[in-house]
């Protein structure tokens, strides 16, 4: 019974949660790629954080060149955080009126940006990973959006650069993040804004207080902390940028432990919060979701945990007793059950995830393959709650000390 | 309205839509079921009938009489593991519980119609009563499974010289509680053969192919 009540539990909310999305898509799909007119080019300057990318920083660099943009509103401030490698000697190659490269002792990407944030001399400043390749007119097509003063950020269209099978995987994943967080841009309710490309007025992240350097996530937890202080922040759908994700396994499940820490961290710190009106988005919509994605996370993994060993262990009886009794174990074992309405319910939810996934890929005019769809729908969003707890387990032992960034 | 609300609104009517679908087929087989059971209590009723005329007239419709109970035999054997299923299915049709018990009547009414007619036709057959529980853990039900499937490879060997006849112990019925009580029964699942030889817990084809010879 409460086994039941957990699995219809997860459905449930999973399922408001896609209509959430389908509702704001029914509501703003005419807005989603619209296309708006540059009024001001401020001086800009981008900010590029960098820790050991001596394969990266070059083409990196190279490309930030080509943005279209005026280059005498242009700066880019390479900001070498204590590489032990040749990214500073490389990055200092590029050198010019544009380009500027400084080095410092290590001190984490948050400590690198705030750092560059004290020299910058832009109004507006970028954000951009060091492996980071954005779109000729993704700066241009950010900056359309700062159409009122209480707009602090602009994020962009991000997408793997490669294609292996995970990259793949995650290409549908971001292009789901993309698309959820323009729909989430019409009730103000961006959850982050994401480090490779992301745009924001200067003047406010000082007046907030810059970036957190002891958070892992450093760019959800200002997303959250301009939310609180009652900051709006947008989502350029037409601003593509490239970025390289993990193409093992062992480096996807780093990369997202560290994500899953620091989101817990951003939690733990504005847990004051929730349900408090005043503090906008954080206190009505990402503290509440945060924690029902929690509870839903915890629920998944026990489901799953609970199935897996009572499974593992009727098979283990069935086939080993089977045998040693004389009958025949497939007998047993293909004798299958009855639809229910634990069935019916699943396939329902199912359905609707699966619409969604393919209103995103339409949205896209992106053809990718069943396989790689139903592996993602599958296998892939499966292994989340699982790094998602890993991360609050390791959270809670402060076992993060080897998660670099 | 909100657009928590407006998402809140499909998430109930799918969710209601996914119950009522799942009721609709529970009841659709509730009533199957009570179809089934009505058809196998008019069999059944017919070979009281048959037994009490061959009382009466004698022995020469003894076949008759054992092919009726070998095909009652197998009908409601399959009845009852669909019955069975549909246990662990249900959840809101708490009345597939009488269906079983009615189910396990019918068994109990066939195994000792099974005994008076090996009696008297002197017909050389055995009985072979599965006693199980169905409330039960998975993993005591997966045991349960492997004796059932146990029982299943005897019958196919021993065709139409067993009679297998599956009970319930976890039924609310006095003459079950009589049957553990006589036969001293403390653990399950439990295997009685030809009412004299009780097997308590997993039993192999070995050991009962020793007993039953066919």
């Amino acid at each position: 019974m409460i086994v039941d009540i957990i699995y219809f539990t997860v459905l449930f909310v999973t399922s408001y949660f896609t209509f959430f999305h389908f509702v704001l898509w029914m509501e703003n799909r005419g807005k989603l790629f619209s296309k708006r007119k540059i009024k001001f080019f401020p001086f800009v300057s981008i900010i590029v954080p960098a820790y050991n990318e001596e394969k990266v920083i070059a083409a990196t660099l190279k490309n930030a060149l080509k943005l279209n943009y005026p280059k005498n509103k242009l700066e880019i401030l390479v900001i070498d955080d204590g590489s032990s490698d040749k990214t500073y000697e490389i990055a200092k190659r590029f050198e010019s009126n544009i380009i500027k490269v400084y080095k410092k002792a290590r001190g984490g990407k948050a400590n690198a940006i705030n750092f560059a944030l004290k020299i910058a001399k832009g109004d507006f400043v970028v954000i951009m990973d060091a492996d980071s390749l954005p779109y000729r007119n993704a700066l241009i097509n950010c900056l359309k959006y700062f159409d009122s003063p209480k707009v602090a950020a602009v994020t962009s269209n991000i997408l793997p650069k490669k294609r292996s099978f995970l990259e793949k995987l995650q290409y549908i994943e971001l292009m789901f993040n993309a698309f959820f967080r323009k729909l989430q841009e019409f009730p103000n309710v961006i959850s982050s804004t994401p480090g490779p490309f992301s745009v924001y007025r200067k003047e406010i992240l000082k007046k907030v207080g810059g970036f957190d350097e002891k958070n892992l996530v450093e760019d959800v937890e200002i997303a959250w902390r301009l939310h609180a202080n009652g900051y709006l922040t947008r989502m350029a759908m037409d601003a593509r940028v490239d970025t390289y994700f993990p193409s093992t396994i062992s480096h996807w499940w780093k990369q997202r432990t560290r994500w899953a820490i620091g989101n817990f961290q951003t939690f733990v710190k504005y847990f004051k919060y929730i349900f408090r009106k005043d503090k906008h988005a954080v206190g009505r919509f990402l503290l509440p979701t945060s924690l029902t994605g929690y509870i839903i996370t915890t629920f998944i993994v026990t489901l799953f945990v609970y199935f897996i060993v009572i499974q593992f262990s009727v098979f283990s009886i069935v086939f080993i007793k089977s045998i040693s009794l004389g009958a025949n174990p497939l007998s047993v074992l293909l004798a299958g059950g009855m639809i229910d309405v634990r069935i019916i319910y699943g396939i329902l939810s199912f359905l609707l995830f699966f619409t969604m996934l393919k209103l995103v890929l339409g949205a896209y005019r992106i053809k990718i393959d069943l396989f790689h769809i139903i592996i993602y729908g599958t296998l892939y969003v499966m292994l989340t709650p699982f790094v998602t707890l890993n991360g609050i387990y390791k959270y809670m032992r402060k076992d993060f000390g080897w998660q670099t960034k | 309205m909100n657009v928590y609300i407006k998402a809140l609104i499909p998430t109930i009517f799918v969710f209601l839509i996914g119950i009522m679908i799942g009721i609709w087929i529970e009841n659709y087989r509730l009533r199957e079921t009570r179809k089934a059971l009505s058809e196998f209590e008019i069999i059944w009723n017919d070979a009281q009938l048959l037994n009490k005329y061959l009382e009466k007239m004698g022995n020469e419709s003894c076949d008759l009489a054992f092919q009726q109970n070998l095909i009652f035999n197998d009908k409601i054997y399959k009845k009852g593991l669909e019955i069975e299923k549909m246990l662990k299915a249900n959840l809101f049709t708490p009345e597939i519980i009488q269906e079983w018990t009615r189910y396990v009547l019918l068994q109990i009414q066939f195994w000792f119609n099974s005994i008076e007619l090996r009696q008297r036709c002197n017909l050389d057959y055995h009985t072979a009563v599965h006693l199980y529980n169905i409330k039960i853990s998975p993993i005591e039900k997966a045991e349960n499974d492997v004796q059932s499937a146990v029982m299943l490879e005897l019958k196919y060997k021993c065709g139409a010289k067993m009679m297998l006849i599956p009970l319930t112990a976890d039924v609310d019925l006095i003459v079950v509680d009589s049957v553990l009580k006589k036969y001293n029964i403390t653990k399950l699942p439990a295997i009685i053969i030809d009412e004299k030889y009780v097997f308590q817990g997993l039993t192999s084809l070995e050991q009962l192919e020793k007993i039953v010879k066919c």
